[in-house]
């Protein structure tokens, strides 16, 4: 088997005239829990469908475990892709649901589904037409963790949960892949929640991928200055600049693993220096600077 | 060679997610099967208790032509809807081979779990009726109760609507392989079929053939065996070779193609399922119950036969069912070339021919008769449903009696019959061995006639 759970390359796809995917090349390897990470619109979903065969890609070369996952068998056997709002036949209990995973998912453990179920109050017996947007997201979560397939791929899980029910799940997700090590997909936009159980991240806009590397790499490839413009623009000169802002004061975000050296020289030219949070850094890197286009919402036109 | 032994294994799988999560649906058909059932069978019941001078005929519904209409129009809608509902078990992993192949295992079950669930009604009527009418001895059975008949129709059924279930599928796959070229093709079939739908039902009578004309009930079975299997072969091929996965759905489009498909394929499958079908709709009716005239339960006739010489004899011929005597032709007497001829029409034709009802004609004057013998014709009434007589049912009877000069002519019959029509399979009628039995009609068509009885007397 592949040492890489995911491999892409020049990889596209398009509805239409709409490219949802362009030249996405990556190579993911086997383990890891992986933020997905991206604005609405960016490709997140369409990447994980068509990991999981669920869509046939218009160009280029996708792998899972080293074959093509569209209509293969051997691959689609050992993964599961899930989204919060998953088409059951509403009228089926709970369990029936449970039921069918077992049937057709070698690894599904049923009584830790069942567990789960009674964790998070879901009662077997209820149809899956009376769950609530949270309880489904629930639910379809518990039936995709169950699965312990070695590919598993949540897409957006959390949606419609309270917090109390998104930190509950996430502490699941951990102690899971920690019992059971496999490769683990999450989209969502909490990262910020999130970012404590993940070991990846992988940042995709406008179908392709921005960055993928571990998070606490991340949390060190960049800093934030704040200070006096001159000394932030003066120490920033020639750097890689991601985000800039001047306001009260003066503030930019570097591209640059912080060091000791940088933090004395920083300090040397009166400016604060810190990490930037994964969340902002994924902000940064993937929004354009509207703040221009924001004061023209409330101008009147002649 | 066509699928790996893990895609079968998977289809399998599929096949039990699916039946699972289809059994409200199949539940729902059986309800409503169910409550249209007895909807049929109370009401006739009820007024099949009742009493009634008449003879009456009643005709519960045969299902099984409703069940082909219901396999044609559900499987049309199933080809439609596939892909939408592809949705429920998208997160299962499934190759296109294996979704198609329980994709069918589903269609199948369900065609299998309706045909049984409709012969099991009709095992249940036909025992419900069996009870009354052994205890009613005016309820009479028309049809015999014939096991051959029963599983060999069950599998007529079964190849039936296994075929129009593989023809969908393979215009489907069609449809999903070719897109748009397969619409323009089948749409220009459609032109075809509106501008001379002779010429296509011709084309169609002349393609199944080979089928709806089989007078064998094996080699039925065998022919259909065989084109059925043909049919789901292409239909695997085609759609083997097809990429798409639930997920490439364009909605809009789709619904659209499908609409287009399911009246493309509802109006060339038309022709061939109408020829079957359209006989089975018409005895669906939610009491078909009919009533013959009631007539007098007995009648006498008084005839003077004064005329006749001494010595005359008087042959009375009864209980024939030779059909009407319309003209017996000239009767010469013996004696005289004065023959007299008398009609005494006794049926149920008064409403139809009021002019012959209980008519005497006389011939010639009775006077000049001089023959030896008095020759009493009677006929009995004749009331055919669906080539059964069912005016035998009624047991009519005719004596004749002689007191003084004075002939009597005394006809009976028992009233409040009922005679109760169970059929079942009525596409059954093109096979020879069962029509000769009569276990089964001839046609597909419900058909009617008869007349009245009649009585004439010759003089010779």
């Amino acid at each position: 088997m592949s040492d890489f759970a995911l491999q892409a390359a020049d990889l596209s796809k398009n509805y239409g005239k709409n490219a949802a995917i362009r030249s996405f090349t990556i190579d993911i390897p086997y383990g890891g829990l992986i933020g997905l990470i991206g604005r609405n619109g960016s490709g997140k979903t369409t990447f994980m469908k068509l990991c999981a065969g669920l869509l046939d890609l218009s160009g280029g070369k996708l792998e899972v475990f080293g074959r093509a996952p569209m209509d293969n068998l051997a691959v689609l056997s050992d993964l599961v892709y899930t989204c919060h709002n998953m088409s059951h036949e509403k009228q089926l209990r709970l369990q029936a649901i449970l039921g069918n995973y077992a049937i057709i998912f070698k690894d599904f453990d049923r009584e830790f589904a069942e567990k789960l179920l009674q964790y998070f109050d879901l009662k077997p017996k209820m149809r899956y037409k009376q769950l609530s947007q949270g309880m489904a997201s629930i639910f379809n979560f518990i039936c995709a963790l169950a699965c312990r397939s070695k590919l598993t791929m949540f897409d957006e899980p959390v949606l419609g949960m309270d917090v109390t029910v998104r930190k509950a799940a996430y502490e699941v997700l951990l102690r899971d892949y920690t019992e059971y090590p496999r490769t683990v997909i999450i989209s969502s936009h909490l990262l910020a929640e999130m970012e404590g159980i993940l070991s990846d991240i992988l940042l995709i806009d406008e179908g392709r991928p921005v960055l993928f590397g571990n998070i606490d790499d991340l949390r060190q490839s960049s800093y934030r200055i704040e200070g006096e413009k001159a000394a932030v623009d003066s120490f920033s000169a020639g750097k890689q600049i991601i985000y800039y802002k001047n306001g009260i004061s003066c503030e930019a975000v570097i591209k640059e693993t912080l060091d000791d050296e940088i933090r004395t020289r920083a300090g040397q030219s009166g400016l604060r220096v810190c990490h930037v949070r994964p969340e902002d850094l994924c902000i940064y890197l993937t929004r354009e600077n509207k703040e221009g286009e924001l004061e023209c919402l409330w101008q009147k036109a002649n | 060679m066509f699928m790996a032994k893990s895609e079968l294994k998977n289809a399998g799988q599929l096949t039990r997610i699916k039946l699972k999560s289809a059994k409200f649906n199949i539940l729902s058909t059986f309800i409503v099967m169910a409550a249209i059932f007895l909807t049929n069978l109370i009401p006739s019941l009820i007024h099949m208790l009742k009493v009634s001078d008449a003879l009456n005929s009643y005709r519960l519904p045969d299902f099984s032509g409703w069940f082909l209409v219901g396999i044609l129009l559900a499987n049309v809608i199933w080809s439609c809807i596939e892909r939408i509902t592809n949705h429920n078990f998208a997160m299962y992993p499934q190759t296109n081979s294996s979704r198609f192949l329980s994709t069918q295992a589903l269609y199948y079950s369900w065609i299998l779990l309706t045909a049984a669930l409709l012969l099991a009604m009709y095992l249940i009527q036909s025992g419900i009726m069996a009870i009354i009418a052994t205890a009613h001895k005016n309820i009479y059975l028309v049809y015999k109760f014939d096991p051959a008949f029963i599983i060999s129709g069950f599998l007529v059924l079964i190849i039936y609507a296994s075929i129009i279930a593989g023809f969908i599928s393979l215009v489907t796959a069609l449809i999903h392989k070719f897109k748009i070229y397969a619409v323009g093709v089948f749409a220009a079939m459609a032109g075809f079929f509106i501008a001379d739908p002779l010429l296509v039902i011709k084309f169609i009578q002349s393609v199944s053939g080979f089928l709806i004309l089989e007078p064998g009930v094996l080699f039925f079975i065998f022919k259909g065996l065989i084109f059925w299997a043909a049919l789901f072969a292409l239909s695997f091929i085609v759609n083997k070779s097809t990429v798409y996965y639930k997920s490439s759905l364009r909605l809009s489009n789709d619904i659209t193609a499908g609409i287009a498909a399911a009246c493309l394929i509802a109006i060339f499958a038309f022709g061939s399922v109408a020829l079957i079908l359209a006989p089975s709709m018409e005895q669906s009716a939610v009491v078909a119950q009919e009533e013959y005239p009631a007539g007098p339960v007995s009648k006498q006739l008084e005839f003077d036969i004064s005329a006749l010489p001494k010595g005359s004899s008087i042959d009375i011929i009864t209980g024939g069912d030779i059909g009407f005597i319309a003209n017996p032709g000239k009767v010469t007497s013996s004696g005289s070339d004065n023959a007299g001829r008398f009609y005494i029409y006794e049926d149920g034709t008064r409403e139809e021919y009021p002019e012959e009802y209980l008519v005497l004609e006389y011939y010639d004057q009775m006077s000049n008769i001089d023959g030896d013998r008095l020759i009493i014709y009677y006929t009995l009434p004749l009331n055919i449903e669906d080539s059964q007589n069912i005016g035998r049912l009624i047991k009519p009877d005719f004596k004749a009696r002689l007191e003084g000069n004075t002939l009597y002519l005394d006809y009976t019959y028992e009233k409040n019959v009922k005679a109760v029509f169970l059929p079942i399979w009525s596409f059954m009628g093109q096979f020879v061995y069962f029509k000769d039995r009569g276990i089964t009609k001839e046609s597909f068509f419900r058909s009617y006639s008869g007349c009245g009885g009649s009585i004439s007397l010759r003089i010779e």
